[in-house]
């Protein structure tokens, strides 16, 4: 898998809040609290592009907390009406056409869509950007037009996670960041993501477009863009039912 | 048939003229397909070659919050070999399995036919905890991807890989959520004689796992009893079902026919899937198919699952390039010396485009078969969803 989860990129694309007098876990913390919030409604756009094809997909998404996910496919028309279910660590995938609850077993969840750098896993299963790495402030840089800290990340030697490290330009007064770099274990740069389309969704101001460009490989990137994005929307635990997942649209 | 379909789909169809304005009240989907088949089924290595156009129509209309219509129907125009070939090929598609006739040849000739069946036509109404279903529907209980001796509403056919939605029953069907992934079900279906199949269905969740439980009636002549399961070892979903069906008549005797299928399943970083699944069955000594032919086709209820006490099955799926796949299935039934061999190989044109070539291979002494013991199928299949 070349790139962990854009999910997870999602959380390290906002980090937040006075960082002059936080240390770099709470920018981060407070930096999940502000995408996550307690619950968000979103719709999704995003596109695979390779040398000679795009594909694209789009979804609805509903989640709350890190915990409760249920994920919708609108398209391709190949897999409309596909939903996908997370409660803690069990997922479900549900198939309208041939009326089938599938129970999905962790090794499924790696499975990647049309060779894109998203997996189930990423779909629903956010890796933990605060818990899973250890988090320093290195440098500033201004980016854009904005003062960015340079943020280090490394993972604890023990977590499931794919980086060697991260590095991360975080706005020192818009609270996001606006790009990020991945480096596997040996060091190397491996994808350069880049966020833009900074909008106000209603109650906050985050980037709503997500380019993912890997280094070595001419012409590839893969997009995600928040057409729609709400937060603390009010839906409780029982909304994330198998019930509902079989209903939903 | 026949006139019965007509006023369903007007029905369907006024419907959606007049609610156009308010989209969000109808879906739409379907496909369009197209597949160029041969079949070797002779020493002398005759090809029989068919063209089929496979178009399928899928109608949500949602009037009110929770309640939903469906109609779903699929229209085929084959032309080819086979319709001469083999009497009754054209009325063997017309044929239905459900208790209302709603498949029709609209134009049959000697070596064409064009078939319109409706294959889902139900309202669902959810109440709070309860989803109530009425009509043609699909009650899909497996939880194995092969054999499925808890699908007890359903026709199987593995090889037909052409028709993944799988025919509907006529059915009225009760689910009752008790939490989050519980639930009660009944469900009651008659088919094409006015037989009746009913049963009653516990799903529940502990330990990370699924599990099912079902005890009814098949249509009118078996008792049964099943379990099933969706779990995982190690990272690999690990799945199973068994049931046991004794006749009324000799309820008491050794007749009785039990199943049990388990699948183990495990996808590798790097995309490659691979699932194997063994079906255990236990038969009395006079049960049969009538041949390989049948079992091809389809047996017509879930007791005919399979003729040999082990059946073996692996699949292997992986994804050359992002838009090419490559998979091969495979078959094996020791009491026969009997196998299949599927490969397949499809690759997406464009988003919603995928041209496929699938092969299916069979050998073995299939010994009520009066056909040859080595059948060859080879299909190229275009594909176009929306």
């Amino acid at each position: 898998m070349k790139i962990y989860s854009l999910f997870s990129l999602l959380i390290l694309g906002c980090f937040s809040a006075n960082a002059q007098e936080m240390s770099a876990t709470e920018i981060i913390r407070k930096a999940d609290e502000l995408l996550q919030g307690n619950s968000n409604y979103a719709e999704i756009s995003m596109k695979i592009h390779r040398p000679k094809w795009d594909r694209s997909l789009t979804m609805k998404s509903w989640s709350k907390g890190n915990d409760f996910s249920l994920i919708y496919i609108i398209s391709p028309a190949k897999e409309k009406g596909q939903v996908f279910l997370k409660r803690n660590n069990e997922m479900w995938n549900w198939l309208p056409s041939i009326d089938r609850t599938i129970k999905i077993p962790p090794s499924m969840m790696m499975q990647s869509w049309m060779g894109s750098d998203m997996t189930n896993d990423d779909l629903v299963n956010e890796s933990s950007v605060i818990k899973d790495y250890d988090h320093k402030i290195v440098g500033e840089e201004i980016l854009e037009g904005l003062e960015c800290y340079i943020i280090e990340l490394i993972p604890h030697e023990d977590a499931p996670v794919v980086w060697g490290k991260i590095y991360s330009w975080v706005s020192k007064t818009k609270y996001f960041a606006l790009k990020n770099e991945y480096y596997d274990e040996d060091d190397f740069l491996v994808n350069i993501e880049t966020l833009s389309n900074i909008k106000n969704v209603g109650d906050r101001t985050i980037p709503t477009k997500f380019t993912i460009v890997p280094v070595d490989k001419e012409d590839h990137y893969t997009e995600m863009e928040f057409v729609n994005i709400k937060f603390n929307i009010d839906i409780e635990e029982s909304f994330f039912s198998i019930q509902n997942m079989k209903k939903i649209r | 048939m026949r006139l019965f379909v007509i006023p369903v789909v007007l029905f369907f169809l006024m419907e959606s003229t007049y609610s156009q304005s308010d989209s969000s009240k109808w879906e739409f989907s379907g496909y369009l397909s197209n597949m160029q088949s041969v079949m070797v089924l002779d020493e002398e290595q005759n090809w029989i070659s068919d063209n089929l156009f496979h178009n399928r129509m899928n109608l949500s209309w949602f009037p009110y919050e929770n309640f939903t219509g469906v109609l779903q129907f699929r229209n085929r125009f084959m032309y080819g070999q086979s319709i001469q070939l083999f009497d009754g090929y054209a009325e063997s598609i017309d044929r239905e399995q459900s208790l209302l006739d709603l498949s029709v040849n609209i134009l049959e000739g000697n070596s064409y036919f064009i078939n319109t069946a409706i294959d889902r036509a139900y309202f669902q109404y959810n109440l709070k905890d309860f989803v109530f279903t009425l009509g043609r529907q699909r009650i899909n209980w497996g939880q194995t991807f092969v054999w499925n001796p808890n699908d007890i509403f359903n026709v199987q056919n593995f090889f037909d890989f052409d028709y993944p939605e799988k025919p509907g029953s006529d059915a009225v069907r009760i689910q009752y959520y008790t939490n989050y992934s519980s639930s009660l079900e009944l469900a009651a279906k008659l088919d094409h004689e006015k037989k009746l199949t009913m049963a009653g269905y516990y799903r529940f969740n502990t330990l990370g796992y699924d599990f099912q439980v079902l005890a009814g009636l098949l249509a009118e002549e078996d008792y049964l009893a099943g379990l099933g399961w969706s779990g995982d070892i190690f990272g690999a979903g690990f799945r199973g079902e068994m049931s046991y069906f004794q006749p009324k008549r000799n309820f008491s005797d050794t007749s009785g026919v039990f199943y049990s299928s388990i699948s183990l399943d495990y996808t590798f970083h790097n995309s490659l899937y691979i699932q194997t699944e063994g079906l255990y069955s236990l038969l009395p000594e006079n049960f049969n198919l009538s041949g390989f032919m049948e079992y091809y086709q389809g047996p017509l209820t879930v007791k005919n699952l399979s003729f040999s006490k082990w059946s073996w099955f692996a699949q292997l799926s992986y994804p050359i390039t992002p838009l090419l796949n490559l998979s091969f299935a495979g078959m094996y039934f020791p009491d026969l010396n009997g196998f299949y061999i599927g490969p397949t190989l499809s690759y997406s044109l464009k988003d919603n485009m995928e041209l496929s070539i699938i092969s299916q291979v069979f050998h073995g002494d299939f010994t009520q078969s009066n056909t040859s013991t080595d059948m060859y199928f080879c299909f190229l299949r275009y594909k176009f969803s929306f």
